[in-house]
């Protein structure tokens, strides 16, 4: 029975030193990583350069297609968590106002539909 | 009876127990929760996150943020990798414009660099500058700075959101914009015409090349400036400020010297036809020369 006992007590302990080299001295070193992996706050940058590319272009497809790239959700899904996120941090009015313009055009927008770039205006 | 083969159970428990913790720790704990930085992104996602920086640094004209992105790109050199990539996209269907928006923010870097930090001698060297400086050798026009660029915004930060840093807090001392570096464009309606052709004579460039230098009205160098060069049929296209270490209104196509070129500039002016080799004869051995042509804005 004590046998036992060490036995378990020595795999909880390998389990230990595993985890700390795998996680301490030799970490997972991630590469080639696709964009929905991005943390949360460079998911909201992101977001904002599509927003501010959209200032400029109004182009709802163009930026549908660049917010796809984070996710299968629906893209005003992902704009407002960007929005969210924004707001926790206190981003700038002027960056706030730029997501929620680019949460409004992809609110309303449809891709059947394809709007004529600036028509959304 | 079974005292020697008790340190051997112990050695396998133990062995046992370390891989399944480096299996959790590698395998199973990664895929649960995976928070990326740009850094860690696949080449081809960086490059769109690269051009994204870049289209919204033509929409925001904020430098401190586009850099503080590109910062998170970990690339060695921004600058040059956005070069590099303009170069790229310039040959895809539909790349042009992206290319130019990774020109203009390579050289717009390019320029902060060598920016003087005295906003008054920035000034002056803006002021100076004449579009009429062809010499001989391919040289670095003086950086092109029309206003200050202590920009506080501009100044990459560590912190995960650029964002955050871009407004200045109501600071209300700084009122200097931060784009007024390399966004110098063409005004349109206002075509380039072609001050000088210059014959450049250095047998480092091989194959010759046909090098187009633009400048505005005010003598500074102008990125975004597309050229065509065309001959028997085909023809190419390349766009001012995609070398910034040639400067921001410089581009250059390689040519052969046994074919007949004509060049001209989009968005109007004049073509310059029968652009052939011409041979440079300073040296022991004569060489190809490489034509530089000088385009300045009236």
């Amino acid at each position: 029975m004590r046998r036992y006992v060490f036995f378990i007590l020595m795999i909880a302990l390998g389990i230990v030193i595993g985890i700390f080299y795998a996680q301490e001295i030799n970490p997972v070193e991630i590469v080639d990583a696709p964009p929905n992996t991005l943390r949360a706050d460079y998911q909201a940058d992101y977001i904002l350069m599509v927003a501010e590319i959209y200032a400029l272009d109004r182009d709802p497809a163009q930026a549908a297609r660049q917010i796809a790239l984070l996710g299968s959700d629906p893209p005003a899904d992902i704009v407002n968590r960007a929005i969210v996120f924004a707001l926790e941090q206190g981003y700038a009015p002027n960056d706030l106002i730029l997501l929620r313009d680019l949460s409004e055009i992809m609110r309303t927008w449809n891709p059947n539909l394809q709007l004529e770039p600036g028509g959304g205006n | 009876m079974s005292l020697p083969l008790r340190p051997w159970y112990l050695l396998t428990g133990l062995l046992i127990g370390v891989v399944l913790g480096v299996l959790y720790a590698w395998v199973i704990t990664p895929n649960e929760v995976l928070e990326t930085s740009p850094a860690m992104l696949r080449s081809d996602f960086k490059s769109d996150y690269r051009a994204l920086i870049a289209l919204a640094y033509q929409s925001s004209a904020d430098l401190g943020r586009a850099e503080a992105r590109l910062a998170l790109l970990e690339d060695e050199d921004p600058a040059r990798a956005l070069a590099v990539q303009a170069q790229l996209t310039l040959g895809e269907e539909g790349g042009t414009r992206i290319a130019q928006a990774l020109g203009q923010l390579a050289a717009a870097i390019q320029a902060h660099r060598e920016a003087p930090d005295d906003p008054i001698i920035a000034s002056l060297q803006a002021g100076v500058q004449s579009p009429s400086q062809a010499t001989s050798t391919a040289t670095v026009p003086p950086p092109v700075v029309r206003t200050a660029t202590a920009d506080p915004a501009g100044q990459p930060t560590a912190t995960t959101t650029p964002s955050g840093d871009a407004e200045n807090g109501g600071n209300p001392t700084p009122t200097i914009t931060p784009t007024g570096l390399p966004t110098a464009t063409a005004t349109p309606g206002a075509p380039f015409v072609l001050l000088d052709i210059v014959l450049e004579c250095n047998p480092n460039i091989d194959p010759p090349r046909i090098q187009v230098y633009v400048t505005d009205a005010a003598g500074s160098p102008v990125p975004g400036v597309a050229a065509v060069v065309s001959w028997d049929g085909n023809s190419n296209r390349f766009v001012t400020g995609l070398k910034p270490a040639f400067g921001l209104g410089y581009a250059d196509f390689d040519m052969d010297p046994a074919l007949s070129y004509s060049l001209r500039l989009e968005g109007g002016g004049e073509p310059v036809d029968n652009i052939t080799g011409r041979v440079c004869e300073d040296a022991p051995e004569p060489y190809w020369g490489s034509w530089r042509f000088n385009f300045v804005q009236p």
